[in-house]
């Protein structure tokens, strides 16, 4: 049930920072063509905002897939 | 549906979405879509294209996004070269770089401190801050020698200071210092128009306006609030350099300057005052009165008895707005709409000068639907929040504040006299002669540089060819002897109207053009037009030129000099564009109501 609350956010995010609908975790700076490093800046912001928390550089240069996302908001206390 | 439909449909969506809550995605997805959108001509043709550089010592691709946004719903669309990091250098140094090859008509150069200083050299000294300093000077002098365009400078923001700091702390002092060197070096300069960026951070709040992590992320100085607010700022450059200055404020009445309908609730009823229900609204009309001492003109446009109305103008004791103080009023039971365009032709304004402000949402959409040239202002339900919404409001904006400016909005209530007297007198020409009026004129005068720019880009109406310049590109053709600047002044027994009219003709041995000619609506009526047309006619007479040319640039608001130079003698070549006047050896004859002095002064502009 969290886990389907926590996929729906990053569906959110995802929608909004590049207008993805279907999110995997397989999803990843590799097959997304917005997701170059402004698209990024972007992805980070609408993380931070989406769940209230707030991403240091040595955590944001490693969120580029969902999968690598997903497993840092855990470490990050998000449920 | 074609792509570029499409395109602007998801677009009209981002939009809205960018109004609702702005965030750094939103933007930058919007402003991909009006990059491809501004390739063809399709959907952008009725916007203002610019030419916009930026020099930046940080990531500013978040600037320009939202700036790109913001502006395509002010109806521009600038497009950008820019350089950064230390591309900024090399770029404004080398004069072969793509900065100038790309000719841009503004350039921004947005500086931090930290990019202008040593790495890792501790913290930030007197000696350090000179050494900066000299940097900005060497990049400002490159681009003044290479380019004629407005150069847009910011000062630097006092990042990282100790907010309780009991003891000063040396470098708020630097910091401070530093601003204030900046100012003396750029303040005066034509081509230079600082933006103070510290002074929005502090609007805003110092610590909101950077984000902590991003700065490390993308070198990105600025915060997703905050440069939306910078944004903003720079387009009340841009829109006051292409000629959308905002003119005139027109106003509801009834819970917009007051609380409470005045016909409910009578005199005695309405709120305003010094308590909590009333205070707002004497604020709101403190602050309305500080933007027509900023040269804005004020008007009513209201659904009431002017019997009820006039009264509280004259003697409501918490007013704060008096009658003298409206260039224009329109009071009575007919719509809304219909009352502003008669307010456009009594002030002489087009309706694209007009911002309305009215509580009624739906006066507003009413407004929108009917004259959609109108700026209608989303008006907050809260009173309290009226005047915070004026302030942010950045369209009455001009470039550089003028004498004139300073003076016009009493100008109108003098007008009010000037008419009084009209009717009085028996002919136009004893009205004329009653006036006792008297201009200067002036030739390539240095003075003069920053009103000639600004009537150029102000003026719709009069303009012959409504050729829009910067004061860089004004002091440029001043210092061309193939110019000559002719600014006209003008006075009368009620005042003094500055300087009202503008003609620049270019010089040749035996042609003269008259690329710009120009005249404030404000004196139409008095044959001012004639008068400084003549002194051309005579100049080139006197020089040994054949031939006097004038052109007709027609846009959609200047129709009423279609026929300015068939009235003064010129034969059309191609039907209604170019005309031309032989010159013959008598010169014209000045009307005998205008007495008329002239100054010279060879412009010297330093640079």
């Amino acid at each position: 049930m969290t886990t389907n609350h926590l996929d729906q956010r990053l569906q959110a995010v995802f929608a909004k920072a590049f207008s993805i609908r279907e999110i995997t975790d397989a999803v990843s700076i590799d097959s997304v063509p917005q997701w170059d490093s402004l698209g990024h800046i972007g992805l980070i912001l609408a993380l931070e905002a989406e769940f209230q928390i707030s991403i240091a550089p040595a955590q944001a240069i490693e969120m580029i897939s969902v999968r690598a996302i997903r497993e840092i908001l855990t470490e990050l206390g998000v449920q | 549906m074609a792509p570029a439909d499409l395109d602007t449909q998801t677009l009209k969506g981002l939009l809205a979405e960018v109004k609702q809550q702005p965030s750094y995605s939103t933007y930058l997805k919007a402003s991909r879509i009006i990059e491809q959108l501004s390739v063809s001509e399709d959907g952008t043709a009725s916007l203002r294209r610019i030419r916009v550089a930026v020099l930046s010592s940080s990531t500013i691709d978040p600037l320009v996004a939202a700036i790109q946004v913001d502006g395509y719903a002010l109806g521009l669309l600038p497009s950008f070269h820019i350089a950064a990091y230390g591309r900024m250098f090399e770029e404004a140094l080398n004069p072969s770089s793509g900065l100038y090859a790309f000719q841009p008509q503004v350039v921004l150069v947005i500086l931090d401190l930290e990019a202008l200083i040593p790495k890792d050299d501790g913290v930030l000294t007197p000696h350090q801050a000179e050494a900066a300093l000299e940097r900005v000077h060497q990049v400002l002098q490159a681009l003044k020698q290479q380019t004629s365009s407005l150069i847009v400078l910011s000062n630097f923001i006092a990042h990282d200071l100790f907010p309780f700091a009991l003891v000063p702390d040396p470098m708020a002092v630097a910091y401070q210092q530093l601003n204030t060197t900046l100012r003396a070096a750029y303040g005066q300069d034509p081509q230079v128009l600082l933006l103070d960026l510290d002074g929005l951070a502090a609007y805003h709040g110092r610590a909101r306006s950077i984000d902590p992590s991003l700065r490390y992320l993308g070198g990105m100085n600025m915060s997703e609030s905050f440069l939306q607010l910078v944004s903003r700022k720079f387009l009340a450059i841009l829109n006051a350099l292409v000629g959308r200055a905002r003119k005139c404020l027109v106003l509801d009445l009834d819970n917009t300057l007051w609380g409470g309908i005045l016909g409910e609730v009578g005199p005695d009823g309405i709120h305003l005052g010094q308590d909590a229900l009333g205070k707002p609204y004497v604020d709101f009309q403190r602050t309305i009165l500080r933007l027509r001492e900023r040269g804005v003109l004020l008007a009513i446009n209201s659904k009431n008895n002017p019997d009820e109305v006039l009264p509280i103008l004259r003697e409501h004791p918490h007013m704060i707005l008096r009658e003298h103080q409206f260039a224009g009023m329109q009071i009575d039971w007919s719509p809304k709409p219909e009352k502003m365009e008669r307010l456009a032709t009594e002030l002489n304004l087009g309706l694209d000068s007009l911002v309305f402000m009215d509580d009624d949402p739906a006066e507003r959409l009413q407004m929108r639907l009917t004259l959609p040239e109108v700026l209608c202002v989303e008006m907050p339900s809260n009173p309290a929040l009226f005047s915070p919404t004026l302030l942010e409001l950045p369209v009455f904006e001009t470039v550089a504040m003028t004498e004139e400016d300073w003076n016009r909005a009493s100008f109108y209530a003098v007008e009010r006299q000037r008419e009084a007297l009209r009717q009085r007198a028996q002919s136009l020409e004893e009205f004329l002669t009653s006036l006792q009026l008297a201009v200067t004129i002036r030739l390539n005068h240095e003075e003069d540089i920053a009103r000639a720019a600004q009537l150029t880009q102000k003026t719709n109406q009069f303009n012959l060819t409504t050729r829009r310049y910067a004061s860089s590109e004004i002091a440029g053709m001043m210092r061309d002897p193939t110019y000559r600047l002719y600014t006209l002044r003008l006075r009368d027994i009620f005042g003094d109207s500055g300087l009202t009219a503008l003609a620049i003709v270019n010089v040749e041995a035996e042609e003269w053009h008259i690329d710009t000619f120009l005249m404030s609506c404000r004196i139409i009526g008095r044959g001012i037009e004639t008068v400084l047309l003549n002194e051309v006619i005579a100049d080139a007479t006197r020089s040994g030129a054949k031939r006097l040319w004038g052109e007709y640039r027609p846009t959609p608001k200047n129709g009423l000099v279609k026929d300015f130079y068939a009235k003064a003698g010129f034969m059309t070549t191609d039907g209604g564009h170019q005309w031309c006047r032989e010159l013959e050896p008598e010169l014209p004859s000045q009307p005998p109501w205008v007495t008329i002095e002239r100054e010279s002064q060879p412009a010297v502009v330093a640079g």
